[in-house]
């Protein structure tokens, strides 16, 4: 039996695990194990977005910005081509308000 | 827009939500786009990041606070100038680590923000700079050196920074400058900037030798350490790599700073030749500026030892002879046209200096006849303690008080040497000129010391001792001109002049070079005050003993003014005085009369002419009674003098006669009999012990003390006091305590 099914067993007909020393070491190491593999996997999780954020802060930036400003494609494609037509990061476009439309006067003419 | 629903505070707030990395991407990126209102904003979160948290820091925080310090460095040349301070004063003592960290990836930017934040711990990241080679950052160089300039210029709050550098003047790109470096920065900067200087043939930047130039020339001087004797040796004449080129920069440098810089190196004797040299060239208006701000400078003798070998040059408008000199424009001094463009502070030093300068006369003159008409009081009046003499004249007409006292105080001969001679010299009559009008002028102060200046230059006025002074030396010195002067004052003009003149040949004793003159002022119709001058001549008649002055004497004595008439009685009796004196000594006697005790009567005819006649006598005695007291007592005083007091047959002496003036019921004979007792010649002497016992005398002085004590009339009593108290004092034996009791 695999160690899921007897998991199983054990949850659905609430039988008392076995009373033998084999069954409490055997309990145990699963308790460990799943808490092992819960903590790594959330390291792992957060060195990956560390190293992503580390590699492109910008467009991180962006991507959370983006969904926190519920942003549309279009307007998401709008700041990425006026960023890259004017050699600035698009994230740059979301931080100011005025950058597109009212604040500058050629930011404007070019939104 | 987008996310046009969401404010600038809504994205922040979504922005500070983020990891930091991604929060310091966003907002320098947020930056580079914003609005001048946004920015403000955003550096603020940005610094806000940059700065460490209290206690201890992890490796990881204090790496993201300097990538955010980074950032605004690099970013500090778009930063909006209202929060530049507070993030430079915030992040003070990690600008360094961050330029360091920024000088290998954006050498420019540092350069930019280094000229911006003009800090000196940027000085070593921004000398590297100047270090490097590569032809492409030339303009990192430009940077570096403008950084340099910038960072002397904090050392400096004296100078605008537009005197350095006009790129520096702008308000976008003016360098942070509220507060002066502490020694340790100083110390740092001076050091850099030695190692830079030294380095020229490298960079051939002479921006940094200017820099250097203007942290030699601070007013807090050079740190003690070596950096300070390393940057002074860069100016110092030498063997070194940058000798030529510093010293260039001194002598040749453009910037009003470095004038500046030269006039106050011009006392150190290692900098004074360029320094002089630089002086002695001026560009323009600043470049006056700068030096005639701080003409208080010019109070070290071995600065205006260095500032007299400078030659201020001067040219010609016109052509030919007829054209206008003027000064050499680019010389040291300011043209007229510039004057107005120069601060207050300028113009105020400028005096000073051209007194420094000590250019020749006429150059002297075309650099300070502009100030007469400045609008700026203490411009004229520094102007008017250095000024020529002879322009001195000007500025006693200033419409400023204290300015024009001062220029009289200076302009007058008192306490001059020599002052005598020039009064009676060809220039007088200008200076009596000058003193006249200054009697009229409208300031007290100057009013105050007019009257005595002219004294000082006129022989006429009688009553000043200067002036009796100054006709004394005229008449040894010049006296055909001084009679001839005096002709023309006793023959014409004002009556107080006329008078005064009068008087003076009376002093002088040549009332006889004048008698024609005399003589018709004697008989000059009464009117427009003519009858003072008619009694002044009338006295000094007197002194004369042609049939011409009696004449006109007797002409006075039907004068209708009773002055002319006492001093014409009076002078009659001089006359007849002198005349008995010189009968008596040829041993003659008086014409005739009762004797005087005291006068050895002289016979009636004397061989010896002019004689008193008895009708000189007779006309005296019938003056005795005249109705003007003044003329009363004259007469009475003169035939007293001469002892013919009782001669027309009258009982009682002398004393008899000023008695029936003290009994007088008019208050004015009352007044004169108390005159006449104090002077009635041979009455009372002073010490005769004979003239003490005398009967008549005693009673005399008993009845002028009842008079001091009892007469309705307080004029009367106060002058019979003052009488009494000197009768007393002539009748009591000298040392006796009875008078002072």
């Amino acid at each position: 039996m695999s160690l899921l099914g007897l998991i199983a067993q054990i949850r659905l007909e609430g039988a008392e695990p076995p009373p033998t020393p084999q069954g409490d070491w055997l309990w145990w190491v699963l308790v460990v194990s799943g808490a092992l593999a819960a903590v790594s996997t959330l390291v792992t999780l957060w060195l990956l977005r560390d190293r992503a954020i580390r590699r492109d802060p910008e467009g991180y930036a962006f991507g959370a910005l983006s969904r926190k400003l519920k942003l549309s494609g279009e307007e998401r494609e709008a700041a990425v081509r006026l960023g890259e037509a004017r050699g600035v990061p698009p994230v740059a476009f979301l931080v100011s308000p005025s950058a597109l439309g009212g604040g500058r006067n050629e930011t404007a003419a070019e939104a | 827009m987008i996310g046009k629903a969401h404010t600038l505070e809504d994205r922040i707030r979504i922005v500070r939500a983020l990891p930091r990395p991604a929060r310091l991407a966003a907002l320098v990126a947020g930056l580079r786009v914003a609005s001048d209102a946004e920015r403000e904003r955003l550096t603020l979160e940005l610094l806000e990041l940059a700065l460490l948290p209290e206690g201890r820091v992890s490796a990881r925080a204090r790496r993201n606070a300097d990538g955010a310090l980074v950032a605004l460095l690099r970013a500090w040349p778009s930063l909006p100038s209202g929060v530049r301070s507070s993030t430079a004063e915030a992040c003070e003592g990690r600008w360094a680590a961050a330029a360091d960290s920024l000088l290998r990836t954006d050498p420019l930017a540092l350069a930019r923000a280094a000229a911006a934040l003009a800090l000196p711990e940027l000085a070593r990241p921004v000398g590297a700079i100047l270090s490097s080679e590569d032809p492409a950052a030339h303009e990192a160089h430009e940077e570096a050196e403008r950084a340099l300039l910038a960072m002397a210029l904090r050392v400096r709050p004296d100078l605008p920074a537009g005197w350095v550098d006009p790129s520096l003047a702008g308000p976008a790109t003016a360098p942070q400058r509220s507060l002066p470096p502490d020694d340790d920065g100083l110390d740092l900067l001076s050091s850099e900037l030695a190692e830079t200087g030294w380095r020229f043939a490298q960079h051939r930047r002479k921006g940094v030798l200017l820099a250097a130039l203007l942290v030699l020339a601070s007013p807090k001087g050079l740190p003690s350490g070596p950096s300070g004797e390393r940057l002074a040796r860069l100016f110092s004449p030498g063997e070194h790599p940058g000798v030529t080129a510093a010293r260039g920069v001194l002598r040749w440098s453009r910037a009003p700073a470095a004038r500046r810089a030269a006039w106050r190196l011009l006392a150190d004797r290692r900098f004074a030749r360029p320094a002089r040299d630089r002086i002695a060239r001026a560009g323009g208006t600043l470049d006056h500026a700068a030096v005639l701000a701080e003409a208080h400078l010019a109070l070290r003798p071995s600065r205006v030892a260095a500032l007299r070998s400078i030659e201020v040059k001067r040219t010609r408008s016109g052509e030919g002879a007829e054209g206008q000199s003027r000064l050499a424009p680019g010389g040291p001094l300011p043209l007229p046209e510039e004057l107005e463009h120069l601060p207050r502070e300028a113009r105020r030093g400028l005096p000073r200096f051209i007194d420094a300068l000590t250019p020749p006369g006429p150059a002297r003159r075309l650099a300070l006849s502009p100030l007469l008409a400045d609008t700026d009081r203490l411009v004229r009046f520094n102007a008017s303690r250095v000024c020529d003499p002879s322009e001195l004249s000007d500025y006693c007409f200033d419409d400023d008080g204290a300015i024009a006292r001062s220029a009289v105080l200076r302009w007058s001969t008192v306490g001059a040497e020599g002052w005598l001679s020039s009064s009676v010299g060809p220039g007088a009559g200008q200076r009596l000129r000058l003193a006249g009008h200054l009697r009229r002028i409208p300031h007290a102060g100057v009013r105050e010391l007019a009257p005595d200046e002219h004294d000082r230059h006129t022989p006429w006025n009688h009553d000043a001792p200067s002036s009796r002074l100054v006709a004394r030396r005229m008449f040894q010195r010049h006296p055909d001109a001084f009679f001839e002067q005096l002709a023309a004052v006793v023959g014409s003009g004002p009556i107080e002049g006329r008078c005064g003149a009068v008087m003076v040949a009376r002093t002088l004793g040549v009332c006889a070079k004048i008698e024609r003159e005399l003589i018709e002022a004697a008989r000059l119709p009464s009117g427009d005050h003519a009858e003072k001058l008619t009694a002044t001549a009338a006295r000094a008649l007197g002194e004369l003993d042609s049939a011409e002055s009696l004449r006109a004497l007797h002409f006075c004595l039907s004068h209708a003014d009773g002055r002319v008439r006492a001093n014409a009685a009076e002078a009659i009796g001089r006359r007849v005085l002198r005349s008995l004196a010189s009968s008596c000594s040829t041993g003659g006697s008086p014409a005739s009369g009762s004797p005087s005790p005291h006068a050895q009567r002289p016979t009636p005819h004397t061989p010896h002419p002019p004689q008193a006649s008895p009708q000189e006598i007779g006309v005296l005695l019938e003056l005795k009674s005249d109705d003007h007291h003044r003329v009363r007592a004259g007469a009475l005083r003169s035939l007293l003098a001469v002892g013919a007091a009782s001669a027309d047959g009258d009982s009682g002496g002398p004393s008899a006669q000023i008695e029936a003036m003290l009994g007088d019921p008019r208050w004015a004979h009352r007044l004169a009999g108390v005159w006449l007792a104090e002077r009635a010649p041979g009455l009372i002497e002073p010490g005769d012990a004979q003239a003490s016992t005398h009967e008549q005398t005693r009673r005399l002085a008993e009845r002028i003390v009842s008079i001091a004590g009892e007469d309705p009339d307080e004029r009367v009593r106060r002058r019979a006091m003052g009488c009494a108290r000197r009768l007393l004092l002539r009748l009591t034996p000298v040392g006796s305590e009875e008078v002072h009791s």
